[in-house]
């Protein structure tokens, strides 16, 4: 209502000739209001997605939850960092099917300092694997339900939950036909961080600084590693702060302050590191102390 | 190849004091002085508490995860818990002018009330100074000070960071944790911890 109001408003400043500040301020006010619409309103759409267009008894496929923001607008990663919240999906499957864990694409960073937090815009798909069981009973359609509840932002946040179904054929013969989202399926493939082993990784902590060092494969040059921005899958281990590299010889290193809490560190480190220009990878070592 | 070394050495070192300098509000170190006023009018220091507990809650009455605590009544409840054994429980909200949570005196009142909130003021930072020395980034964000000044907690209220309100039964709360350590002459087990929330509309 207000939004409408907001941009009815603004069409009558370009029409006019002669705005005095005031009524500007006003309408910025009233567009600053208009973002804090209701949980019902709130922007951004769901959709419970497959690969394939019926289900096999036995045959994994793989399921996801397609999240759509309008412009500057995001949701979170696995950690969302200084501020909101990862969305968290409850799957409600037919019985004897198991979901895989959710596989997250690399993340990137929202810095509104001194808030840095971890997310997606635009379009992000977070899907698993599914696996019915052998011995699916022969029904004629299975019905596949998520429920999601996630947190939209744009400086507010709003929370959202919804509850989503998906009703699928049961198919005896192989093969498995590929569904109309497969392709983002396969588009979302690039998006996951990889294992690289012409990296190699190590990380230690000392004094209430954790060091993670990386030596790049030939071929990744300095100013893009300067550029990698790290993002510990781990909450509460580290404070965010924007990447700075420290170089020797062979390797640089991130320093990143510890939170201090008196907790035990944990035995590995994990995490995604963004290379610009280049992939991002998996972090998953030791952690020394 | 000795100049890089030592430059390589310089370096290191710039690069750790830089870290180190990044702390605002350092827990087991005296908490960094302020003065603010509350909705009521009334100025507030934090060198004029020294003696007491304090507890510095920053608060946007409009985020979910703050709207989690109070319609749950979990806020109220901690507040009112520690203001009668003689905490001063300082609320404090940092939006800027036009941002989300920012609202003038009289209406804060109102909401005070409407929130029935225990707390022993709610103070206004509009220009986000304290938020800021203070290095809150989340709403809530709590800290703990002890009677001699000092920061003996600083982090989430408790360990579940979600804005869903059945999470608050069954979560650990660390403000809880730490006052009941300190008051009764403990170390405080868990003194800081990653807060979650909203971030703060400086």
């Amino acid at each position: 209502m207000l939004e409408k109001l907001a941009v009815t408003l603004y069409g009558s400043v370009k029409m006019g000739v002669i705005m005095g500040k005031a009524v500007i301020w006003t309408l910025v006010m009233l567009i600053g209001a208009s973002v804090q619409v209701r949980a019902d309103e709130a922007p951004g759409t769901a959709e419970l997605v497959v690969d394939v267009e019926s289900i096999q008894p036995g045959v994994p496929f793989r399921a996801g939850v397609l999240l759509r923001l309008p412009d500057h607008w995001h949701t979170y990663w696995r950690n969302a960092g200084d501020s909101g919240m990862p969305p968290e999906i409850t799957w409600q499957l037919p019985e004897g099917f198991a979901a895989g864990p959710i596989l997250w694409p690399a993340p990137k960073t929202f810095d509104e300092p001194p808030v840095m937090s971890f997310g997606y815009d635009r379009e992000v798909l977070l899907s698993c694997e599914i696996r019915p069981p052998e011995d699916s009973p022969a029904a004629a359609t299975y019905i596949l339900e998520a429920k999601l509840v996630w947190l939209v932002c744009r400086e507010v946040c709003i929370p959202k939950t919804n509850r989503l179904r998906l009703t699928l054929p049961a198919q005896v013969e192989p093969p498995a036909k590929a569904s109309r989202w497969a392709e983002l399926f396969a588009r979302a493939k690039q998006t996951f961080p990889v294992r690289d082993d012409a990296w190699t990784f190590r990380a230690r902590v000392n004094q209430g600084v954790l060091s993670l060092c990386a030596t790049p494969p030939p071929g990744v040059s300095a100013g893009d590693l300067a550029r990698a921005v790290f993002y510990p899958v781990q909450p509460n281990l580290v404070a965010y702060e924007p990447p700075a590299w420290e170089w020797s010889e062979t390797e640089s290193c991130l320093r990143m302050k510890r939170i201090s809490g008196n907790k035990p560190l944990p035995d590995r480190l994990e995490g995604v590191l963004v290379v610009p220009r280049g992939k991002a990878l998996e972090v998953n070592i030791t952690l020394e102390k | 190849m000795k100049a890089g070394l030592w430059l390589a050495m310089a370096s290191l070192i710039v690069g750790w004091a830089a870290v180190v300098d990044a702390q605002e509000a350092t827990i087991g170190q005296p908490a960094p002085d302020f003065a603010l006023t509350d909705t009521m009018g009334q100025a507030h220091t934090l060198s004029g508490l020294k003696g007491k507990y304090v507890v510095l809650e920053w608060t946007n009455y409009d985020c979910p995860f703050v709207k989690k605590h109070y319609r749950t009544g979990n806020m109220q409840k901690l507040q009112k818990k520690y203001v009668e054994k003689g905490v001063v429980w300082l609320s404090i909200n940092s939006s800027a002018p036009g941002k989300q949570g920012h609202y003038p005196p009289e209406q804060w009142n109102e909401s005070i009330k409407e929130h029935s909130s225990a707390s022993t003021a709610v103070l206004l930072d509009p220009d986000g100074k304290v938020g800021k020395l203070y290095g809150a980034k989340t709403t809530p964000h709590m800290f703990v000070i002890n009677p001699e000044g000092v920061l003996v907690y600083k982090g989430a209220i408790d360990d579940k960071p979600s804005f869903d309100a059945e999470t608050v039964k069954t979560a650990t709360n660390y403000v809880e944790l730490a006052l009941d350590a300190a008051m009764a002459g403990k170390p405080v087990a868990t003194p800081e911890t990653q807060a979650y929330g909203c971030s703060v509309k400086y």
